[in-house]
């Protein structure tokens, strides 16, 4: 029996020119914060796309967090206007799915060091609070997985 | 109908016709030209459904020029301008003759083979998503719920791409479905929900709605209200509807600009 607390894992997609930024001066300003993340530095947050986050949720990340440039102030101009879109549909999607609240994104310029660091803490304690990504154990119970035919002669794949 | 296809190939209005042929009493998707005049006699409007438009497209890959005439449904018509908007078609290449699809008062005929009822049984009932026709429906589970029905879905799928092969609007030269870096390619059964809510997030602002992949899936996972929840989205975030503009989805080209708000930790 696993008796370990749970400690969720956030894949923390950040853009090199703002929240990674922000990471580094939390760093080297010795800010704490909890070591849940498993950073990706991406060069703009528009490179994440529905894919990135589907594939981490697949993989049992607990939570994916994206990191991007004030609107106005992205590297590359309106990468993040993209950013926010995909966000907003993926979050859409995937409360609708049954997978609520674990995608989160913000906007953290390189300066804003505190912020970077509460906006992890209060994230992670949601996740916490959520509990483990519940995609991984479902599909291990026999409830999701049926064996036989259904009512119209379809097989299941008992993997 | 047979005299306009006729006149219309005779005129040389257009080269090639696509519809369906009566063979043996099955009807079943042709291509009428002017050199076989005869075959349009047996021209015939039918419940059976098939992507014309799919066909049309692959023609005009391989030969821009010639002018395809189409047996189209409304969901032919929707997806005749999505191709368009996303220049996988030219317009003036393709000349539609509309068919009595969808049923309405206004009309004493409607075939379409999507419009029979599904049935279901009480294995599907207790596991599976209730097939409503209303994506928000569903609502009433609970989140937990919600995600074991879809997994229990999901997990029938035997990744045979039928959904992608048979879909109008599917017209990518390199499928992500395929895709080394995403998922195994030429591994059975697929990543779930990863192909799944993949293939969702292609169709968003794309799906034309027709069911043809509901229709071709071999064990029922009910896609359509998978696709039509992911339009639903487009609407309500960027007012898109599909195949009623010329335009491409602003879910899927930068635009000028992005009027959404961050939705807040404490939501
Ligand atoms: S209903 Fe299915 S086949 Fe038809 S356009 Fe949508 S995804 Fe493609
Ligand atoms: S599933 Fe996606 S990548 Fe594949 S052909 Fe359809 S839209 Fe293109
Ligand atoms: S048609 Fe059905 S079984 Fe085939 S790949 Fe699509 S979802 Fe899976
Ligand atoms: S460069 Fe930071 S979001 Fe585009």
């Amino acid at each position: 029996m696993d008796t370990k607390p749970f400690e969720p894992k956030i894949v923390a997609f950040m853009c090199n020119w703002c929240t990674y930024g922000a990471a580094d001066l939390a760093g080297v300003s010795r800010l704490p914060y909890p070591q849940n993340i498993r950073p990706i530095r991406v060069m703009c947050s528009a490179t994440i796309s529905p894919h990135h986050i589907l594939r981490a949720f697949q993989s049992g990340a607990d939570g994916v967090f994206i990191g991007g440039c004030h609107i106005g102030d992205c590297h590359y101009i309106k990468g993040n206007y993209m950013t926010i879109k995909r966000v907003a549909f993926m979050e859409d999607l995937l409360n609708w799915f049954g997978l609520e609240g674990r995608l989160h994104l913000e906007w953290i310029s390189s300066a804003e060091a505190q912020k970077f660091v509460d906006v992890i803490r209060r994230f992670t304690e949601k996740i916490r609070a959520l509990g483990p990504n519940p995609i991984p154990a479902l599909l291990k119970t026999p409830k999701a997985i049926w064996n036989g035919a259904d009512d119209e002669g379809h097989c299941a794949n008992v993997a | 109908m047979k005299d306009i296809v006729r006149t219309w190939l005779e005129s040389g209005r257009i080269d090639l016709f696509l519809g369906y042929r009566l063979v043996d009493g099955h009807p079943i998707p042709h291509c009428f030209s002017k050199e076989r005049l005869e075959e349009v006699e047996q021209l015939t409007e039918s419940l059976a459904r098939y992507p014309l438009e799919k066909i049309a497209h692959q023609m005009l890959q391989k030969d821009p020029a010639v002018r395809i005439g189409l047996m189209a449904r409304d969901c032919t018509q929707r997806s005749v301008r999505v191709l368009a908007a996303w220049n996988q078609i030219d317009m003036d290449r393709i000349r539609v003759l509309t068919m009595s699809c969808c049923p309405s008062d206004a009309k004493d005929k409607a075939f379409c083979s999507y419009l029979q009822e599904p049935e279901t049984g009480p294995v599907r009932k207790s596991n599976g998503m209730p097939s409503t026709g209303d994506p928000d429906d569903c609502r009433v589970l609970p989140a937990e719920e919600r995600l074991r029905r879809w997994l229990y879905e999901f997990q029938k799928c035997i990744k045979c791409y039928g959904c992608r092969d048979i879909c109008p609007v599917c017209f990518c030269k390199d499928c992500g479905l395929e895709h080394e870096d995403l998922m195994d390619k030429g591994v059975v059964p697929p990543e779930v929900p990863l192909f799944h809510l993949i293939r969702a997030v292609h169709m968003a602002g794309r799906c034309v709605d027709c069911g043809l992949c509901e229709e071709a899936c071999p064990v029922g996972i009910p896609l359509r209200l998978l696709y039509r929840k992911v339009n639903g989205i487009v609407t309500d975030r960027f007012g898109y509807r599909v195949g009623q503009t010329k335009d491409q989805s602003p879910f899927n080209v930068l635009g000028e600009f992005s009027p959404l708000e961050l939705s807040s930790l404490d939501d």
